[in-house]
């Protein structure tokens, strides 16, 4: 967001307001006294002086020949970045750096050459140095914790805004609340009428109509459409050059948001005359909300009455969804190296505040924070968004503590919930979550589940699917929050699921729900197939479920997969042979695949080498069935031989490493597509139908491709088990 | 595959001779085993020679099932062995057939001695 002074925001306020200066008076001895701290670590220092010349060109003695010295005026300046340093090569015994906003500081010897004088000197770099990392860090806190004021700001007005009949009241409120959000603030809403800005609502006195050009540094933020900050009274256009009429021109600093939707044009501005007052960038974001708000409260307001009532509604959605794309939802980290996660949101027609997000560890773990809010519309969502925002507050403040390791999923979980528990009292609200650590160095999954749905797990291993609950309360439910971890084993192979009780919680048209069972069905059948396309597959099995593209409830499934241990380039061992495609080739397959892993150590157990057998007579059969037509055209037809006279024999290509076996069928034929072959019948009432089945069942991994020319090409892959590792 | 068969207590027992019943003998098998599908008839198959079963034997066997049930006949299996075991469960055909471990069991179910015996292995 750009602003107008176009400054980042200081470590320290530059220009300290009269009402405030004996804090900076304050906080200045105090800088002095550290300064002073910081030099007695250099012991005695006889013949030492250190002072500070601004860039004004004032002098002030900090120590004179080793004795502290207490400078006359405050020191407020001092406090900034110290810039690269400068030894002062020409002077022997003097050592002098800069400081970015021009000060310097400059360190004189008594004694012959530069030695001390440059210690003292480093000493004194070091502590600055200290001293704007300190500064960083404490802006990056009240930055988040600015998060939380304008989330609960926002939701206050948008539960009350939206309630109102008359847009007049309405933004007339707004602009108030706005307002009351520092002392002293003034706030006025201004629309674009024949020409003029012509203001709407106000905090103050009546305010007179502006043509554009009275509008000095606005009007290029609304021809830009960003927020205009302006905090220095330099910033400010001057007095004598604004008219008189102008409401803002004795203004010390002023902010103001341009909007413009559906030809509504016009702006919210926010001023004060108070010098103290400074517009942060966390104050823009406030202000650019609000002034959204208006803007789509101002549409609305231009709709025909009688559809306003569903209008307004779909404003709502409007509104909550824009904020569940940008603040809600994540996308699923693509380079993880040990897991392969996908996710799959769908808004509901009434957004209910589900939201998630991934965070990456410097070891390769992955954190997946997943939750719901309870309730429905803006409030719910805007509830979600300040909830993940203290959570990613808990990470910081925990990661800045400077623990040498990442902060326990408990202890996050636990600081997120002392910020948030009692305002989400206060609000009758409560939050359910489940935040679950991927821990890739010792392969455990660590949670927290606070009343959250349980999380599934599958692997192919044990043909095993079972749930995982924590039994921690959700937030807001009680004061005193405490959360207890659950770690568990994760193996290679595994699929966890995490999803929203808008998955299982979908109903058909008869009114039957969908189901963990039904979803845990749906991972053991499509797992096999990563999760990307397996997240897509349970979104358009809760789709046909439901008879409808839209749900009741928010729609969220988040997939990780833990990847097989990295493999060698090379395989233990590699074989290819190529069989006719004809049914009678099976027992030869069978034995040769059997003959393949043997050779290669026999890495796999009995049941996984059953299970390979059993898939690769599968895809074997099915390429002998699908062998035999082509398509043209998108038609498919039964055809002869081959032009080119080749029987389109199957390539097959086992490649054995140490813990996972791959095995490549390839053959010319029709198109296939795994995901379009119906459910078997389970009542026995087909005799066909259950191959395709089988193999995604029993494959840990199964990949169908097809390449340019029409070859087929089937990849699947089974897994050493845990088990067998000690072996 | 060749189909051994011998009558005990009015009860036919087929033993299924093979190494493997798949997608390459399975039309085979349906076809030898067409003359046992007598109408009413009481069959086990005993499928202990069988090492490996794919989705094509199993549809040969689902389509005998269907016809005896029709005729008011039964089949049941036995003697199967784990990987083979195995396939049933993970197409939940051991709900379908009546599934025995030995041969004497799956016969006294076909007389009826034990007509509410707990199937093997549920």
């Amino acid at each position: 967001m750009a602003t107008l002074s176009g400054t980042p925001p200081k470590i320290f306020p530059r220009d300290v307001p009269s009402d405030a200066m004996n804090d900076a008076e304050q906080s200045s001895a105090a800088l002095v006294d550290r300064i002073h701290q910081a030099l007695e670590a250099a012991g005695d220092l006889p013949g030492v002086s250190v002072s500070l010349t601004t860039a004004v060109g004032r002098t002030l003695s900090l120590v004179e020949d080793g004795q502290r010295q207490i400078p006359e005026r405050s020191l407020d300046r001092a406090a900034e970045r110290p810039v690269q340093a400068e030894p002062h090569g020409a002077q022997p015994g003097i050592f002098s750096f800069g400081l970015d906003d021009g000060d310097q500081i400059v360190v004189r010897s008594a004694r012959e050459g530069a030695a001390t004088a440059r210690l003292v000197g480093a000493v004194l770099q070091t502590f600055f140095r200290a001293l704007a990392a300190e500064k960083r860090e404490e802006l990056l806190l009240q930055e988040l914790g600015a998060n939380w004021e304008s989330m609960e700001v926002l939701y206050e007005i948008s539960t009350d805004a939206l309630r109102s009949g008359h847009i007049k009241d309405a933004v007339q409120r707004l602009i108030q609340r706005l307002a009351s959000l520092k002392d002293g603030l003034h706030s006025a809403l201004f629309v674009k009428r024949e020409g003029l800005f012509v203001p709407l609502a106000s905090t103050g006195p009546e305010l007179s109509s502006l043509a554009p050009e009275q509008l000095g540094e606005i009007e290029s933020a609304m021809l830009e459409m960003r927020v205009a900050l302006a905090n220095r009274l330099g910033d400010l256009p001057q007095s004598e050059a604004l008219d008189e009429r102008v409401s803002w021109r004795n203004a010390a600093s002023l902010a103001a948001a341009p909007f413009s939707r559906e030809g509504c044009v016009g702006f919210v501005a926010v001023w004060s005359e108070d010098p103290g007052c400074y517009f942060d960038q966390s104050f823009a974001r406030v202000l650019e909300a609000i002034a959204y708000q208006v803007a789509v409260m101002m549409a609305s307001d231009r709709l025909n009455r009688k559809v306003r009532e569903s209008q307004l509604l779909a404003q709502e959605v409007e509104i909550a969804s824009s904020i569940q794309q940008t603040l809600l939802l994540a996308n699923a980290p693509k380079d993880a190296p040990r897991f392969e996660i996908a996710s799959c949101s769908l808004p509901s027609q009434r957004i209910d505040g589900d939201f998630h997000d991934f965070f990456q560890l410097p070891d390769g773990s992955i954190d997946v924070l997943i939750g719901d809010v309870m309730g429905k519309g803006v409030a719910a969502a805007l509830l979600g968004a300040a909830t993940k925002s203290q959570f990613l507050r808990a990470t910081a403040n925990l990661a800045l503590q400077s623990n040498p390791t990442a902060p326990r999923p408990a202890e996050i979980v636990a600081r997120a919930a002392s910020r948030l528990s009692e305002r989400l009292i206060s609000l009758e609200r409560f939050v359910t979550l489940c935040y679950a650590r991927f821990d890739a160095v010792s392969r455990t999954l660590s949670f927290v589940d606070c009343g959250h749905t349980s999380m599934i797990v599958e692997g192919k291993a044990q043909a095993d699917w079972e749930l995982l609950t924590g039994g921690d309360l959700p937030l807001g439910v009680v004061p005193d929050f405490s959360c207890e971890e659950r770690s568990v084993a994760f193996r290679p192979g595994q699929t966890y699921l995490l999803y929203s009780d808008g998955v299982t919680e979908n109903r058909a048209p008869n009114g039957e729900m969908f189901g963990v069972e039904r979803l845990s069905e749906c991972v053991r059948n499509w797992s096999s197939l990563g999760p990307a396309k397996l997240v897509a597959q349970i979104r358009s099995e809760a789709v046909r479920f439901r008879g409808s593209e839209k749900f009741a409830d928010d729609f969220t499934c988040i997939a990780v997969r833990i990847q097989a241990d990295p493999t060698p380039a090379e395989p233990i061992a590699r074989g290819s042979a190529v069989f006719p495609r004809e049914n009678e080739q099976l027992a030869r397959l069978r034995s040769w695949l059997r003959g393949q892993v043997e050779l290669g150590g026999a890495p796999l157990s009995e049941d996984e080498l059953a299970r390979l057998e059993l898939c690769c007579t599968e895809i074997f059969v099915n390429c002998v069935v699908h062998a035999g037509y082509e398509q043209a055209g998108g038609k498919t037809t039964e055809c002869g031989p081959r032009e080119d006279g080749e029987e389109s024999p199957v390539g097959v290509e086992i490649s054995i490493f140490p813990q996972q076996t791959t095995v490549e069928l390839r053959h010319r034929g029709r198109e296939f597509d795994p995901l379009a072959v119906p459910p078997p019948a389970f009542d026995g009432s087909r005799d066909g139908g259950f191959g395709i089945y089988i193999v995604l069942r029993s494959a840990d991994q199964a990949r169908f491709a097809r390449d340019a020319d029409g070859t087929n090409i089937i990849t699947l892959t089974f897994l050493r088990s845990e088990a067998d590792r000690s072996l | 595959m060749n189909i051994d068969t011998e009558k005990i207590d009015g009860v036919v027992v087929a033993h299924l001779h093979g190494d493997a019943l798949d997608a390459s003998n399975a039309k085979d098998f349906k076809a030898q085993a067409a003359p046992l599908m007598a109408p009413g008839a009481k069959l086990v198959f005993d499928l202990s020679s069988l090492k490996f079963v794919d989705s094509s034997g199993l549809g040969a066997l689902l389509s005998c099932l269907r016809q005896l049930n029709a005729s008011g006949g039964a089949l049941k299996l036995c003697s199967l062995v784990k990987p083979v075991r195995a396939l049933f469960e993970l197409v939940r055909m051991h709900r379908v057939f009546e599934i025995f471990n030995t041969r004497d069991e799956a016969i006294r179910s076909c007389r009826g001695d034990f007509p509410d015996a707990a199937k093997a292995g549920d």
